[in-house]
């Protein structure tokens, strides 16, 4: 531990910690737009310059380590002046985009400026220097020159984190640009993370740009539905569709980035959703539907009950539930025929299941394609899509009454008897536990849609019109029930530090 | 009258002084071969007792520099600085294709003193002849056994590698060197960790200028108190003086530290040109402040009467205007050379060279205002201070000492010049 005194105040912090992060520490914000935590310190923007007592020149926070006794200002007149005069420095050559650009409202250089800056332009708007606007970089990104104000985070991210050398800060002084290497283009899996670190509007993410407005944008705190990882996630919507996915900092998971498929990952959330629940003989209202559902399966001889490791834990909980209450006589097996994708040294598992070890933890992995070939009369199937994942299941499917709980109209929705709504991770509370056994919360940030219900809810319903009593007064009932049966999950796992990073 | 002092111009003047056989034949590497026998330790403090300081343009003692390595290290690079960019300076070309083999003795005793086994040379790229005598100087080198595997003594190696750079100011800044030499982009690195500490390739690493190196077979040879009774008690021994300019002949002198600047315009590059009176003197290279006459007169040729009158001697470069320049233009000529070589990663320097180029432009050319030139004096002073290297302030301090020792001279040229201030030049 190190002692210094920050603005007056004396603070204990960490060793080996810089400025900035020290500060922090203690809810003092250090105005910076080259450092970020997740890329070596390079010093170059010098808008994180603060007083430290003994030395007679400025020095850059985010460069110098806190050290016992150091005496930091980071508010002193001095410091000001400079912050004051390097957002002069930074706006000189700044186009008048603002109206027309993607960042507003989540710039770096209109936060520091109202904080910092607030000068009477010295620049006549002719005088600025013109360079390149528009240019394509790659499948996901796109590079506004002039509103670059070449902090480097970019390249150091490709260079740094998704390793591969697509970027360069080409040319020098003013004539300054970001650009890919001759005949590259910037594509690599993790590109789009170069978006959200960047502090200005250079670089917009193709797929967001133009969309809507940030301000307007719902947050929630979720998790990336794409593999094992787990990686920590918001999602935002507007106007009840997901716009986006960006990276939530979890130092413990996925650090700062996710990767690019993870980034998409969610128009299926917006499109092609089961809106009613629909049976041979045409839709039914919730009710119904679950009566239907209880009648069906209570006419099979034999009946299997099929798991998802998409599932929540609490969803895969309740049917654990539902079945010992409910059909006490039918098969349980969890699993799933996703192929898996390739793994790299960054953050994406082979394994395309966010909640594969949760549904082990909770004792439902079994052989999936044994129990079908047992030949139940029933097939009642939870967020599974059996037929999407592997179409040659149509063959042991066949001649089964099949029931599918499913947010989509997947391939084994389609294929079902009787295909009931349920609420995608957007829409619901749920944790996943990850690959390490680290179990999450998502949030939801999506009004359910259509008359789609969560999981358990609907499991209720179907218990109900099979008369076993099952019902959780809400959520969090679930929840708890769920962790102390299973304590293996471990409950709801603490990260060991800062949360997102702004800037 | 003062003369010149010859020391390290002691073999140049005839057409082959840059080839082994003339050299060898005027004693060059005796010195070298003397130190096979001290210890690395004895050289050092041989070094350290000359007084020698650098002439890259900080004037850093050497000898300490050295002591400045980790005792414990598993390797050592020397990086020799031969990117010579600083407008006015053009005296390591001179010892490059005149008498490289000084050269290559002065790195072979650096690398005995470091206990470096491999010194790097970084050549600026518009150097053509002297990158053909330096290359041509180590081939030879190597062939004689003087550079190569056994060059330190029996298996110890001492190997030269020559770098050419493409061109970059910037890269002759230690730190910028170092990324060009490793591939990467040349711009300065943060320091600390200093070059010392991690420098090429992460190893602990000495650079030093061309000049710098060259006087060190004299003082092995001569020790340090023959070094030492050549110029000052604070610049001993002598000083390579680029003069360019308005002068009647131009070129390098070498001088003993401490000679009157005066005698090195007047006696040596014979006056000001045309019989022309001094308007002003630029004494160590073009990142220094600009003098008047009146204290370019005052002052000696070395670091600490410079330093007195508020300039440097840096790297020597001295840069002579009379009485006809503009002094308006001269500067427009520097700012533009520093717009131009800005490296582009700090924002005060990359923003402000930039605009500190337009402005100066914008009175030269008559559409500045008053306005403009207070602009030009507070972004100078913007820029000063905050960056990763000293590259900005080498920016300020010609612009400042420009306007404020020519002030009349660039109201002159305003458009909203007051009526009543004199006429332009
Ligand atoms: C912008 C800039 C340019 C420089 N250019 C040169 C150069 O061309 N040659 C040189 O020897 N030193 C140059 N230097 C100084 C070097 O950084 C370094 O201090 C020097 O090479 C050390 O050698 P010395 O101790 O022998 O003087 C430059 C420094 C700066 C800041
Ligand atoms: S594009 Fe963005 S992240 Fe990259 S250097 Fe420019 S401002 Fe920084
Ligand atoms: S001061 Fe200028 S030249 Fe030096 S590192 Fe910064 S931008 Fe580059
Ligand atoms: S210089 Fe510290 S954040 Fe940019």
């Amino acid at each position: 531990m190190a002692k210094f005194t920050l603005n007056g105040v004396e603070r204990e912090v960490p060793d080996g910690i810089n400025l900035i992060e020290a500060a922090l520490l203690s809810k003092v914000r250090i105005p910076h737009y080259c450092y970020h935590p997740g890329l070596s310190p390079e010093g170059n923007c010098r808008m994180c310059v603060v007083e430290i007592e003994g030395i007679p020149k400025l020095q850059t926070a985010c460069t110098t380590l806190v050290a016992d006794g150091m005496v930091v200002e980071t508010e002193s007149e001095k410091v000001i002046q400079e912050r004051t005069e390097v957002m002069e420095f930074l706006l000189r050559n700044h186009p008048i985009d603002c109206p027309i650009c993607d960042q507003a409202g989540e710039c770096g250089l209109q936060k520091y400026y109202m904080e910092h800056g607030l000068h009477d332009s010295r620049v006549a708007v002719e005088e600025k220097i013109l360079k390149r606007k528009r240019v394509d970089l790659g499948p996901l990104v796109v590079l506004d020159s002039e509103r670059c104000i070449l902090c480097s985070r970019c390249v150091r991210f490709c260079d740094e984190v998704a390793g591969v050398r697509e970027l360069v800060l080409a040319n020098r002084g003013g004539r300054s640009e970001i650009t890919t290497f001759p005949g590259r283009t910037l594509e690599n899996p993790y590109s789009g993370n170069v978006v959200d670190i960047c502090p200005v509007g250079a670089l917009t993410s193709k797929d967001f740009r133009f969309k809507v407005r940030v301000w307007f944008l719902k947050t929630a705190d979720s998790i990336c539905p794409g593999c094992e990882r787990g990686c920590n996630i918001y999602l935002e919507q507007y106007q009840n569709e997901v716009q986006r996915i960006r990276p939530r900092a979890n130092p413990d998971v996925n650090r700062w980035w996710i990767c690019d498929d993870g980034r998409l990952d969610y128009k299926w959330i917006n499109r092609d959703r089961l809106l009613r629940a629909e049976g041979e003989a045409g839709t039914h209202p919730p009710e119904r539907a679950d009566e239907e559902a209880a009648r069906m399966l209570k006419e099979a001889s034999s009946v299997l009950l099929v798991a998802s490791p998409r599932s929540s834990n609490e969803n895969l909980f309740a049917l654990k539930r539902f079945r010992d209450a409910a059909l006490p006589r039918a098969a349980l097996v969890g699993g799933s025929f996703r192929k898996p994708w390739e793994e790299d040294r960054i953050l994406k598992r082979p394994d395309r299941n966010p909640n594969r070890k949760g549904m082990e933890l909770l004792g439902l992995s079994g052989d999936l394609e044994g129990a079908l070939r047992t030949g139940p009369e029933c097939v009642l199937v939870v967020e599974n899509d059996l037929l999407g994942d592997r179409p040659e299941l149509a063959d042991l499917l066949r001649g089964k009454k099949l029931i599918a709980l499913a947010s989509n109209r997947d391939a084994t929705a389609e294929a079902a008897a009787l295909r009931i709504p349920v609420c995608t991770y957007a829409e619901t509370e749920g944790s996943w536990t990850n690959f390490e056994g680290r179990t999450q919360a998502f949030r939801p940030v999506l009004k359910a849609v259509g008359e789609s219900r969560p999981v358990f809810r609907v499991l209720e319903g179907i218990a109900r019109a099979l008369e076993a009593s099952l019902a959780w007064s809400d959520f969090e009932t679930l929840r708890a029930e769920t962790f102390q049966a299973a304590p293996a999950l471990g409950g709801l796992a603490r990260t060991s530090g800062g949360g997102a990073h702004a800037l | 009258m003062i003369a010149e002092t010859i020391l390290l111009k002691a073999r140049m003047g005839n057409t082959d002084s840059h080839t082994l056989a003339s050299a060898r034949a005027a004693g060059a590497y005796r010195a070298s071969a003397k130190t096979l026998a001290a210890a690395p330790e004895e050289i050092v403090q041989l070094v350290k007792d000359s007084g020698l300081r650098g002439r890259g343009g900080a004037g850093f003692p050497t000898g300490l520099k050295w002591t400045f390595l980790p005792k414990n290290r598993d390797a050592t690079y020397l990086c020799v600085n031969a990117d010579e960019s600083e407008p006015g300076t053009f005296k390591d070309r001179l010892i490059l294709e005149e008498d490289p083999h000084l050269l290559i003795e002065g790195i072979v005793i650096a690398c005995r003193a470091i206990r470096c086994a491999h010194a790097y040379l970084y050549i600026r790229g518009e150097f053509c002849l002297p990158h053909e005598r330096i290359r041509a100087a180590a081939d030879e080198a190597y062939a004689a056994g003087l550079l190569g595997p056994n060059a330190g003594g029996p298996g110890q190696a001492i190997d030269l590698t020559i770098h050419r750079g493409a061109g970059a100011y910037i890269c002759g800044e230690e730190t910028a060197l170092l990324n060009s030499i490793e591939g990467k982009k040349g711009q300065p690195r943060m320091k600390p960790p200093f070059p010392t500490n991690v420098g090429l390739f992460g190893k602990p690493t000495v650079i030093n200028n061309v000049e710098t190196l060259a006087n060190l077979p004299f003082i092995v040879e001569k020790g340090p108190d023959a070094y030492r009774a050549i110029g000052t008690e604070k610049s001993p021994g002598t000083r390579l003086m680029s003069v360019s300019g308005h002068v009647e002949r131009p070129g390098v002198y070498e001088v003993a530290h401490g000679v009157p600047m005066r005698g090195l315009i007047e006696d040596l590059a014979g006056g000001v040109r045309g019989g022309r009176k001094l308007k002003a003197l630029i004494p160590g290279g073009s990142s220094t402040p600009v003098l008047t006459a009146e204290e370019a007169y005052a002052v000696n040729v070395d670091f600490e009467s410079v330093q007195a009158a508020g300039s440097m001697l840096g790297s020597g470069g001295c840069i002579v205007m009379d009485e006809t320049t503009d002094m308006v233009w001269a500067l427009d000529k520097l700012a533009h050379f520093y717009a131009h070589e800005s490296c582009g990663q700090c924002t005060p320097c990359r923003e402000g060279s930039g605009w500190i180029a337009e402005i100066v432009r914008k009175i030269a050319t008559g559409k500045g205002t008053r306005a403009d030139l207070e602009k030009l004096e507070s972004l100078a002073a913007q820029i000063v201070g905050n960056t990763i290297c000293v590259f900005s302030d080498a920016l300020a301090m010609p612009v400042v000492s420009h306007v404020t020792k020519f002030r009349a001279e660039f109201e002159a040229h305003l458009a909203d010049r007051a009526s009543s201030s004199s006429a332009a030049p």
